[in-house]
């Protein structure tokens, strides 16, 4: 049965029920009526009825006993007694059997000489008995009394058996009766009056109730229009003040539900917000809850993890066997091993770890536990990579920064000591001489590292000015001619006579320079020759620094700028670098404007370009 | 009087460290390179070995473990370094007995250890010829 069908049923099982109510109410009253009438009538009648009987009793006694003192022996004698005895009408028969069963006198003298009784069936001491009989005449059963008693000093045994019809001795229908049934029927027309009243004041609440069940779904909107018209009717106008009262705690309902629904919705803003958030942290973040079920990864995890995590389906199972189903990527394996061995420690503060994935990656694992509603933890993976490798390359530099320093450091100091220990002028000449190159060779290594910090914090300084170039390059050369012509490597400039001024900034061009020739004469072998050339048009120079070292592979020449970067062979093993010059004169090249472009032959040398516009473009670095 | 070889890949730093043992008597020579100095190892008596470090083709620390261990020397050896990893050449050179001095450095220094050395060198000699 469907659930439709069911409302209507009980609907119409609604409407029903004031019918049904007051025909219950009759039917319960009028069976409670009769049942009290009948029972009323039934004990009256058989106190009639025991009084009745009693009479018919005693009288057949009587009768017998005065039969025994006459001495009526004879059949006629018999029959006049019992004429005058039952002249009274009362007696349906009177009869006087004997022995043989055969009737001696008779009220119907036709009954005189028959045989009432088969032979043998009186008994031999005849008791008095009396016994009630139905008999069906017509349509009525009519009850009949019959007693029974012996006849005492008679010369034979003799039963005296009179019969009474009740129902011609006892009156049909007492007062009592009549009362009775006048007092139910009065009842009765009293109840009807009374249900119809009933009913008349049921009907709002039947209509209300009809409607109630019609409009259960719109029921807000609809009591209104229940408003019942009968305002006199006391049901009517306590139902339309319960109409009014309904509808003001829908009012303040609908104001709790707004406000409800307010807050869910700030709350539902709140926690998205919250999740944007998380998910814009530059760290992996892993919920795991009971059990360390993972209940929540940003963003970041799953690009760390590898994996693809939905945050309204809160995956279950163990982390290790969740990411183990994710396919996380060995790192993800690890940073479980990581989550086991905090969980080996039941009461970790704070387990940190720092897991090394493929190459040079690296990252912190972090493992925090939460115990609030349910004891969980929260795991932060930190890509520390990027710091590992700035680490690196912090160490690399400094180790360079120390031998660059200290190299000229130890020259100058040698030098003074022996320009104090030694008398002999061209040795004091000498000294003088390498002092002087050895403390320039210092200022452009300060000025390097300077540049290199600056590069590194991203607040590098362009100070422009008019730079004369022609003047920086033959400078840079004769500073390393001294250097070259001790690797036994030609040095030249092959310099126009004039070149434009070019806007700039000095000193980042000197370490530019520096670098380059630097570079140059690292890789080039003693015999090799190195030469910078320039050129400068309209749209700016070009300055290039040619050698004829050992040149640099293909595969290779788009790497060489990134910073420690070192071709992997035995040649430039072989010789100190630590792979950041190239870096800071691209990065100050590119910070006037300009670019450094690089051809080679493995062998036979290499090019590098530096092109220049004649203003430096103003380039934001950094913050 | 002894022969050192210089092994350092700075010019000048050779050359002064050449001028002031050439004038207490020794005989110097020079290596810009681990592997120059490989080669003249082989081919000369060298009697104290003074070596840089970082050199090309062939470090400091690479060149002294070749000469103790394949050249079974134990001649005198002073290591100068600008590295300021002091502690892992340390770790590296415990076994072979050498000198380090860190640049930068003073050549009277240097001149100083020297003499010192090539003196333990002879009275160790002394000694054993006494024995």
């Amino acid at each position: 049965m469907s659930w439709s069908l069911t409302k209507r049923l009980k609907a119409r099982a609604w409407e029903q029920i004031p019918t049904s109510l007051t025909m219950v109410i009759l039917a319960v009253y009028v069976g409670s009526a009769g049942a009290m009438a009948y029972a009323f009538s039934h004990k009256r009648d058989s106190q009639i009825k025991t009084s009745v009987v009693g009479i018919i009793g005693e009288s057949v006694n009587r009768c017998a006993d005065s039969i025994a003192m006459v001495g009526a022996h004879d059949g006629e004698k018999l029959e006049e007694f019992l004429k005058r005895f039952g002249a009274s009408g009362m007696w349906d028969s009177l009869r006087v059997i004997n022995a043989d069963g055969d009737i001696v006198a008779s009220l119907r003298p036709d009954e005189a000489g028959t045989r009432h009784w088969q032979a043998g069936q009186l008994k031999r001491n005849w008791p008095s008995e009396m016994v009630t009989e139905w008999e069906n005449q017509g349509q009525a059963l009519l009850e009949r009394v019959t007693m029974r008693t012996p006849i005492a000093d008679a010369g034979e045994r003799l039963m005296l058996e009179g019969v009474v019809r009740l129902d011609s001795i006892l009156p049909p229908q007492s007062t009592f009766d009549r009362l009775v049934l006048m007092i139910f029927g009065g009842s009765l027309v009293l109840l009807l009056l009374v249900c119809r009243a009933l009913r008349r004041h049921l009907q709002p609440l039947v209509s209300i109730g009809s409607n109630l069940v019609r409009h259960k779904g719109r029921l807000q909107q609809e009591l209104c229009s229940l408003r019942l018209a009968n305002e006199s009717n006391a049901v009517a106008q306590a139902w339309n003040q319960l109409v009014s009262l309904f509808e003001d705690t829908c009012e303040a309902a609908a104001q709790v539900s707004a406000t409800r629904e307010l807050s869910a919705a700030l709350e539902r803003n709140a926690t998205s917000s919250v999740i944007e958030a998380v998910n814009l942290v530059p760290e992996g973040m892993m919920y795991l809850g009971e059990g360390h079920r993972l209940r929540y990864a940003n963003k970041m995890a799953c690009r760390l993890l590898g994996i693809e995590f939905e945050p309204a389906r809160e995956r279950k199972g163990s982390t290790a066997r969740v990411l183990w189903d994710l396919g996380v990527s060995e790192l993800g394996q690890k940073i479980v091993e990581a989550i086991k061995s905090a969980r080996r420690g039941e009461h970790f503060e704070t387990h940190s770890t720092t897991v090394r994935g493929d190459e040079d990656s690296a990252f912190r694992v972090r493992i925090m536990p939460v115990v609030h509603q349910e004891r969980g933890a929260v795991v932060l993976i930190t890509d520390e990579s990027q710091r590992a490798k700035a680490e690196a390359a912090r160490e690399a530099f400094v180790a360079q920064v120390s031998h660059e320093l200290r190299t000229p450091l130890t020259n100058i100091r040698a030098y003074t000591e022996t320009c104090t220990e030694f008398d002999d002028p061209k040795v004091q000449a000498e000294c003088f001489n390498v002092i002087n190159k050895e403390t320039r060779r210092l200022g452009r290594l300060v000025e390097e590292m300077l540049s290199r910090s600056q590069l590194d914090i991203g607040t590098m300084n362009i100070r422009s000015d008019d730079v004369d170039l022609l003047a920086l390059l033959h400078e840079a050369v004769r500073d390393l001619r001294a250097t070259a012509e001790n690797m036994e490597i030609e040095l030249v400039a092959e310099l126009p006579s004039k070149l434009p001024l070019l806007h700039a900034d000095r000193d980042k061009l000197a370490v530019v320079i520096n670098n380059l020739l630097g570079n140059a004469l690292k890789y080039t072998k003693s015999g090799g020759r190195i030469s910078v050339a320039c050129e400068a048009d309209e749209g700016g120079v070009r300055i290039k620094v040619i050698d004829t070292g050992i040149g640099i592979a293909e595969e290779h020449r788009s790497k060489i700028f990134e910073r420690m970067y070192r071709v992997d062979s035995e040649e430039v093993k072989n010789r100190t670098g630590s792979g950041i010059g190239l870096t800071t004169a691209l990065e100050i090249v590119q910070a006037h404007g300009g670019d450094i472009q690089v051809s080679s032959k493995p062998g036979e040398g290499s090019t590098f370009t530096v092109e220049l516009p004649l203003r430096a473009a103003a380039v934001e670095r950094g913050s | 009087m002894a022969t050192i070889l210089i092994a350092e890949d700075d010019a000048g730093i050779r050359h002064v460290c050449m001028m002031w043992l050439a004038r207490e008597g020794h005989t110097v020579i020079e290596a810009a390179d681990g592997q120059a100095a490989m080669e003249l190892l082989q081919s000369q008596d060298v009697d104290l070995l003074v070596s840089d470090v970082e050199m090309p083709r062939l470090s400091g620390t690479d060149l002294v473990a070749w000469w103790r261990v394949e050249k079974k020397s134990s001649r005198p050896v002073i290591m100068i370094s600008a590295t300021y990893k002091r502690s892992e050449v340390d770790s590296q050179m415990r076994s072979y007995d050498i000198q380090f001095m860190a640049k930068p450095f003073s050549p009277l220094k240097l001149t100083q250890t020297v003499e010192d050395l090539l003196a333990g060198r002879d009275n160790a000699a002394t000694s054993d010829t006494q024995h």
